[in-house]
């Protein structure tokens, strides 16, 4: 589980993100107009393609991508 | 006689995605082209539940008279009754001119709540004489929207529908499964202006969640991200069920009917449970999420389109309580 693998997932996803755009250090929560739809996209993508469940309590505890990465890890 | 029929009512006021666009026009189309929905039908304040079920059953009844007379028992699935006490299904027999042989009764069940009728209706015609049973579902749930619910605005739409069920038919529906959260009874509610608590001056308060949908504890109130994640985690687990209890393998399922909350969730529950995308049924686009009417239009599509000859179909509903409800039918 890479840290890389996880940021191309998420460009993959968000239909409106060119790949590059997101860093580990960036902060999700800002991308361009972050909705529920996004939250459930990334709920999504955790359980399919890396098993991990996700809550809505998890993108308030978490910022940036590293730490949502981190955070999915630990639950491997 | 057909021994399996469904014919289902849309309000004719639509809206539409531009509707919704102009409505808030600092939402991303970008953000909801996943949910597959491009309309949805509203009914009009002084239509009710009722009233859209009465018209689906009309339809049922007009396209084939030899049901009158099969009618032996009228359920009727809804959130909205047209009075305390008698029970709507009891206005509905008098209004579509059923005989007086026959039961009627309601029954309160939101998106799992046509898998429960059905299971309601087998159960009935097992334990009695009756050659068939009218079971209707009627959803008015933009009655409780809140204007700035957006979420909730964008997904949902309403629908009656009507589905005979003959007794002939019975040994087609297998064997059901269910769930029941309980805990979960907050993740979809209208709290206010019930019985537990009837309307006060806290009622009409808006509340804003993370994402700037607005609501009350007067209406509708969905947490989307829990119902989603309910949904992923538990369904896989009960179409297993399903399959299990029913002697069934996956690869011998031609068709996947469950309730369409949305397309997001049917695409993401296909690629979990690997199923492939022509064998799980999405349409919605037209009407969005008709809660406990939207198996039975998948179904009366499918049946036009003479898509359900020979097929085994597994049919789960899933929603408010939290709840879920699945069988198949081998149509």
């Amino acid at each position: 589980m890479e840290i890389n693998d996880f940021i191309a997932d998420l460009e993959e996803n968000f239909d409106n993100l060119d790949p590059g755009t997101l860093k580990p250090e960036s902060n999700y929560h800002e991308i361009d107009e972050w909705s529920s739809m996004h939250a459930l996209i990334v709920i999504a993508l955790a359980d399919t393609e890396y098993g991990v469940i996700l809550t809505g309590e998890d993108f308030r505890s978490t910022e940036t991508v590293e730490e949502l990465f981190l955070l999915m890890k630990s639950r491997k | 006689m057909k021994d399996f029929s469904i014919a289902y009512y849309l309000p004719k006021k639509t809206y539409t995605n531009e509707e919704f666009f102009g409505d808030f026009p600092d939402e991303k189309i970008d953000n909801y082209l996943k949910l597959g929905i491009e309309s949805r039908h509203i009914v009009e304040p002084y239509e009710t539940a009722s009233d859209i079920a009465f018209a689906a059953a009309k339809l049922l009844l007009d396209s084939d008279r030899d049901l009158l007379d099969n009618v032996e028992h009228i359920l009727f699935c809804t959130q909205e009754l047209d009075f305390y006490t008698p029970s709507t299904a009891v206005t509905l027999q008098h209004r579509l001119k059923l005989q007086n042989n026959c039961s009627a009764f309601d029954f309160n069940h939101g998106c799992a709540g046509f898998t429960y009728g059905l299971f309601l209706a087998k159960s009935m015609l097992l334990s009695s004489k009756g050659t068939g049973a009218l079971f209707l579902t009627g959803y008015t749930l933009t009655k409780v929207l809140h204007p700035g619910d957006k979420s909730s605005r964008f997904l949902f739409g309403d629908a009656g529908t009507a589905t005979f069920i003959s007794q002939s038919f019975v040994h087609k529906i297998g064997k059901f499964v269910f769930k029941t959260y309980g805990e979960q009874y907050e993740a979809i509610i209208v709290r206010d202006g019930f019985a537990r608590q009837p309307i006060n001056d806290e009622s009409h308060r808006p509340l804003a969640d993370h994402f700037g949908n607005i609501t009350s504890r007067a209406n509708f109130s969905m947490n989307g991200i829990k119902v989603f994640t309910f949904a992923i985690r538990t369904i896989p687990g009960v179409a297993k069920e399903i399959l299990k209890i029913n002697n069934l393998q996956l690869d011998q399922i031609d068709l996947f009917v469950f309730h369409q909350a949305n397309a997001f969730i049917l695409e993401s529950l296909a690629k979990k449970m690997k199923i492939s995308k022509d064998k799980m049924v999405i349409d919605l686009a037209k009407t969005g999420n008709t809660g406990q009417s939207s198996i039975p239009i998948v179904l009366s599509h499918l049946i036009k389109e003479d898509q359900l000859e020979g097929k085994i179909v597994m049919l789960i509903g899933f929603g408010t309580g939290l709840s879920v409800a699945g069988t198949v039918i081998k149509y």
